[in-house]
């Protein structure tokens, strides 16, 4: 399963998957962070 | 409902069936019915995921969710980027190399057919049960709240929904979605901003949000580990990424979307970009029902939102305890209409103590009301017995109808048939894919000619008519309806749990996979009856049974000779 497939090819912007990982990764990790500052906000 | 309204609605509706016939024409082998010509961009296959995971019972209810219980549900979200991220680096990949139309079919390159036909069988079985809820649920809201007949409504999403899927297929189901997409977020955002509008004059939105947080509503983070609530931070971390793996892994309903990107780019794009956008989607509908709590703040509600209870109560002997108690609710809420106002005015008076005197008046006021609703609902029940009486899922809509203006409450309306159209074509599509590659083809033989767009158009629509048929039914079974909307947990972590025992376990074989699935489910069917685990942790529990029972199975009858084909 770790043979590379030969359609894969880097993604369209940020040169890799890893780092549209961490962008995908980061932004949950933000979302989570505003929802809590949100939270006490308005408490 | 005015003439404009239905005109919104009757357009919205042919357009999006239109549009889907006009996208979907052309399908000539199976690969191009079932796998959508492989040719979609990522946009294309990102709305096509969200929108078949957008059904209309949630665009429904999660508002409702709101106002009854606060933001904490968005929590049950979490797992999804995870698991987005976790699948674009594995699965997809595996898949795009086999080129595979189902899900199933890798199960059987890397262990063995009675494998493959266990998953796709669950999948038949749990989705297409699930996929007659989707157009019963919201069809029951509507008939309650508008006095439609609920038949003729499940006839209707139903009949609209085939034209389009059984004729074009993948691609139909592909383009409908987009445009369904556009009428939800386009119909929620809109009701969002007019229920703002609609706050008293001397009330911004800011006010709004400080007086649903003063009542605990603005709660979307809870950190406390308690495996029986449901909506947790952990639980949506853990539970909802194990769900969420196998939901958007292994479901063909979302498996056969991303499928048709004409890449594996652009799969991973269109699956990444549903692992961005579902959360701050479901936290803004979340909020649109914070507007909606905020808006009862200042104009008393009723006691209870659903009628169709409330009407078997007013027939019977508790008639007048609840007459009694809904007195007891307008009045009570009457006087919170004025502790909000006086918290309004003490918050902009600027005086932290007498904010918190009126923020301490306007809970206790808040306690009271819910200790009446909380009464009433008692009522109800007594007089509904059998049934779990529950006014979620009408809170949003009874506000829509009472308070939009003309041609809005139409494409509110239009936005609740989009959802309920969207799941169900996702669904029949998915359904009538697997009856196809992994029973009819598989168990018959057949090449993916123009016979097998027939058959698959055949399948899809044997589906659709069982999906009416059960939706019929569901009106029938009362709180069963429940158990079968949780019906996904029960199966989702058996079927994860084969698929990353496929992945990561190579030294198991068919058979320990296959027995190992079997003895998980049964565990898992004894934790749904005897225990009061919250539903999300079956998928966990599910999933890592399958790979415990599959290992030890593999260790205790280490199957001899040579390895089975290895889909890696």
């Amino acid at each position: 399963m770790s043979e590379r497939d030969p359609k894969e090819g880097a993604p369209p912007f940020l040169g890799t998957w890893r780092n549209v990982y961490i962008l995908v990764l980061g932004e949950l990790a933000l979302l989570i962070l505003l929802f809590k500052l949100f939270m006490r906000a308005f408490a | 409902m005015s003439r404009l309204d239905w005109v919104v609605l009757a357009a919205t509706l042919a357009f999006i069936v239109g549009w889907g016939l006009f996208k979907g024409r052309g399908a000539k082998t199976a690969e191009g019915y079932i796998g959508g010509g492989r040719d979609q961009r990522w946009w294309l296959v990102g709305l096509s995921i969200i929108a078949t995971q957008t059904s209309a019972i949630t665009f429904l209810s999660t508002p409702g969710q709101a106002y009854v219980d606060g933001m904490r549900f968005v929590q049950f979200y979490f797992g999804l980027p995870i698991a987005a991220v976790v699948l674009s680096a594995t699965l997809l990949p595996l898949y795009h190399r086999l080129k595979v139309l189902t899900a199933y079919e890798m199960l059987e390159k890397r262990f063995d057919l009675k494998t493959r036909l266990l998953a796709a069988i669950l999948f038949l079985i749990q989705r297409g049960l699930a996929v007659g809820l989707t157009i019963f649920a919201p069809a029951l809201v509507l008939s309650v709240l508008l006095g439609w007949n609920i038949h003729v409504n499940i006839v209707l999403v139903g009949v609209l929904v085939m034209i389009y899927t059984v004729t074009g297929g993948t691609k139909a189901v592909a383009w409908a979605h987009s445009l369904q997409m556009v009428v939800v977020t386009g119909g929620m955002a809109l009701a969002g901003v007019m229920i703002a509008r609609h706050l008293p004059a001397h009330v911004s939105v800011s006010d709004a949000l400080h007086v649903a947080g003063s009542l605990g509503r603005l709660n979307p983070i809870d950190a406390s580990f308690n495996p029986n609530d449901r909506y947790t931070l952990w639980s949506g971390l853990l539970g909802g990424f194990f769900l969420m793996l196998s939901y958007f892994g292994t479901d063909q309903s979302q498996v056969q979307r991303y499928l048709a990107g004409s890449s594996l780019t652009q799969s991973r794009l269109g699956l990444l970009l549903n692992g961005m956008v579902k959360v701050p989607m479901q936290f803004l509908i979340l909020g649109v029902g914070i507007l909606v709590f905020a808006h009862y703040q200042f104009h008393a509600p009723p006691l209870f939102f659903n009628p169709g209870p409330v009407a078997v109560v007013r027939q019977g002997p508790e008639a007048g305890a609840y007459a009694a108690l809904e007195a007891k609710y307008e009045a009570a809420r009457t006087a919170q209409v004025a502790k909000a106002e006086a918290f309004v005015a003490a918050r902009k008076g600027g005086d932290a103590g007498a904010v918190a005197a009126a923020k301490a008046e306007l809970q206790a006021a808040q306690r009271e009301s819910e200790g009446l609703r909380k009464e009433g609902l008692a009522v109800i029940r007594k007089a509904n017995p059998g049934t779990n009486p529950s006014d979620v899922n009408y809170v949003f809509l009874a506000y829509v109808l009472s308070s939009l203006p003309a041609g809005l409450v139409g494409l509110v309306l239009a936005a609740v048939f989009s959802g309920s159209m969207s799941s169900m074509s996702g669904e029949i599509s998915a359904l009538g894919a697997t009856t196809v590659v992994d029973l009819w083809r598989r168990l018959r033989g057949g090449e993916g000619g123009k016979r097998e767009v027939w058959v698959g158009r055949a399948a899809t629509f044997a589906w659709g008519c069982f999906a009416m048929a059960f939706a019929e039914y569901a009106s029938r079974l009362g709180s069963l309806v429940e158990a079968v909307n949780i019906l996904g947990s029960l199966f989702y972590g058996t079927i994860l749990g084969i698929f990353l025992v496929a992945f990561y376990f190579k030294s198991v074989r068919g058979g320990a996979a296959f027995w190992g699935a079997l003895v998980a489910e049964a565990v898992v069917l004894a934790c749904f009856a005897f225990t009061k685990l919250g539903f999300l942790w079956y998928n966990l529990v599910g999933c890592a049974l399958v790979v415990l029972f599959a290992w030890i199975f593999s260790r205790l009858a280490p199957t001899p000779g040579p390895h089975p084909q290895d889909a890696a």
